[in-house]
């Protein structure tokens, strides 16, 4: 049985039992590629151990025609391997044509399930577009500098999306979906097991989720000084970034690092502190929206980048700067 | 235990020229993928903790991709071997994923931990080492920071994900993904230069691995290629006056960027 016009969608769930920004965003371009395919949009809910509810509602809302819900048995040993394996069998007994993948930490099961199912997989796309019966997906190479529109040529095509890159489906509270529960995931038998989760001391926003970002770099001169990103962040409800540099200089962790051996974000806006923009971080930010870049060197290669640049010292002109936003918002 | 690294030679992103709309490689420098040296670091220590006979064999697919093996041995690998053939350079990370899972069975049978760099800088994809995993049929993780031995053949493997902090334990056979640990990464000593310049390293070919066009033919087309356009140039102001500069930057947070 080979429908090559259904849509899939196969998500899974936030440590809060919430959807993930990305599958709100995901529902963009898979109700796009259903309406053109005259199909709707069915998804497969990884719901591990989780109550999963709210998120069918949530799911219906958003423009599901039907959910099923693909639970673990066992607690301890739920690993990507047997959920790709699961996944991989539904995929090879229906051969729907399009399955979009965006959920929680679905990148160690999204090429599993490419492999098992001999299936053409096309990953952190940016852009959707239906030609014909064709669907494809566009997506960067080298650093941003290179996009590139791609054609699977198996029955069935995985695509993952890049963060960011499609707005939220608006949610409509009078739609629902049908719900149905597939069978459990049965106990791993491999030689994996998660032994403990330990939740990042993340103040704020989450980097690659944050509408602005704003971070710092070796212009701030110490780390003592990064209370100086911090507060403008705070105020902005802004999330921290950091450059390379000062990671490396153990001022910052590398969770908080933007660029090339980093976090790629793409938020509204993006403001560099005291960062010079080597392309090293340039390839992590270059599609944000807007950018500020306050940088003291005139020279430096941010100025080329941004839409608005100040020369000067960022640890005089910030402070100053949040002060004057803490008066205005009283 | 045999554990086993993959490496990708990239070109150097920061030298990149593009013409009509395509990437020029040639002329442009060479580099391992950042994340494979940190993948290389943690299998180097991953093969001191365990001692004995344990060994690290890097393999990567690609011409000329020598030099690069010949570095790999020169910091701490043991051995290299090379996938190189005219029908590796048409496949797509589907097809390579088959070259090196193929080359893995036939020639370390016996392997232990396969380690990969998260993703590679080049395209970007992050889906080969689990792709691999799924071809070896053994069980893989991403986003991986550190990996230890914890004796008896078990081992521990701290990641870092969406949810946070995991830690997980396994057995000896699987592939890792390794992200930017925070191990200082070791350069090539004097013994270990003079073992490189000495190493014979194989070149295998499609055909050696049972690979055949049909085998490696590209899941994935191109239709259409094009450059990023360039940020145009945006408003760069003086900001000696800190003053004035709060109040212009003030101006555009509100107006232009909507943040307030």
């Amino acid at each position: 049985m080979s429908d090559s016009k259904a849509v899939w969608l196969i998500t899974s769930l936030n440590a809060s039992a919430t959807l993930p920004e990305v599958t709100e965003e995901a529902f963009n371009p898979a109700l796009l590629v259903a309406e053109k395919m005259g199909s709707s949009v069915s998804v497969i809910l990884l719901s591990g151990q989780q109550n999963s509810q709210s998120a069918c509602e949530a799911l219906g809302h958003l423009g599901a025609s039907k959910v099923r819900v693909l639970a673990s048995s066992g607690a301890a040993n739920e690993t990507p391997t047997e959920t790709a394996k699961a996944i991989a069998e539904l995929i090879r007994a229906e051969q729907p044509g399009t399955v979009f993948l965006a959920g929680s930490d679905l990148q160690d099961i999204a090429p599993r399930i490419a492999a098992l199912s001999e299936s053409a997989l096309i990953s952190q796309a940016s852009a959707i577009e239906v030609s014909g019966n064709d669907v494809l997906s566009t997506r960067s190479y080298y650093g941003e500098a290179l996009l590139r529109q791609l054609k699977s040529n198996t029955p069935t095509k995985l695509i993952t999306l890049k963060a960011k890159a499609f707005p939220k489906a608006t949610i409509d509270a009078s739609k629902q979906a049908s719900v149905e529960n597939l069978a459990a995931i049965s106990d791993s038998s491999d030689t994996l097991k998660r032994l403990s989760v330990r939740p990042l001391e993340s103040k704020g926003a989450k980097l690659e989720e944050a509408d602005i970002v704003v971070s710092g770099g070796r212009g701030l001169k110490e780390a003592s000084n990064f209370n100086i990103v911090e507060d403008l962040a705070t105020l902005l409800g802004a999330a921290v970034g950091a450059s390379r540099a000062v990671v490396d200089a153990g001022w910052r962790p590398h969770s908080e690092q933007v660029g090339q051996t980093g976090k790629t974000v793409s938020p509204k806006l993006y403001i560099a502190l005291g960062i010079s923009g080597a392309l090293q971080h340039l390839v992590g930010m270059n599609t944000s929206q807007r950018i500020i870049a306050i940088n003291r060197d005139e020279n430096a290669p941010i100025f080329k980048s941004c839409d608005f640049g100040v020369i000067g010292d960022v640890t005089a002109i910030v402070p100053a700067l949040t002060q004057a936003i803490r008066t205005k918002q009283g | 235990m045999k554990i086993v690294v993959f490496i990708k030679q990239i070109p150097d992103n920061t030298r990149l020229r593009f013409q009509d709309d395509q990437v020029v490689t040639e002329g442009v420098p060479t580099m391992m993928n950042p994340f494979d040296e940190y993948a290389l670091e943690s299998a180097i220590r991953l093969k001191e903790q365990v001692g004995g006979d344990a060994s690290v064999t890097v393999i990567s697919l690609g011409s000329n991709v020598k030099e690069t093996l010949k570095k790999a041995i020169a910091i701490g690998a043991d051995a290299g071997i090379i996938l190189q053939d005219p029908l590796f350079e048409s496949t797509d990370n589907s097809g390579v994923a088959k070259a090196l899972a193929e080359s893995v069975k036939k020639q370390i049978p016996d392997f232990g931990m396969l380690f990969f760099g998260q993703v590679a800088l080049d395209d970007a994809d992050a889906k080969v080492g689990p792709h691999v995993a799924a071809l070896l049929d053994i069980p893989s993780l991403t986003l991986v920071k550190q990996v230890d031995s914890k004796g008896s053949g078990q081992y521990s493997v701290t990641r870092e994900t969406g949810l946070g902090i995991e830690d997980w334990s396994l057995g000896e056979k699987a592939a890792l993904c390794v992200m930017k640990c925070d191990y200082e990464l070791r350069s090539s000593n004097i013994k270990g230069v003079m073992k490189a310049n000495k190493a014979e390293i194989p070149i295998l070919t499609a055909a050696d691995l049972g690979l055949d066009a049909a085998a490696l033919n590209a899941k994935v087309a191109v239709v259409k290629s094009w450059q990023r356009p360039a940020k145009g140039e945006g408003k760069v102001i003086d900001g000696s006056d800190v003053q004035t500069a709060v109040s212009q930057l003030l101006h555009y947070l509100e107006t232009e960027a909507h943040a307030l």
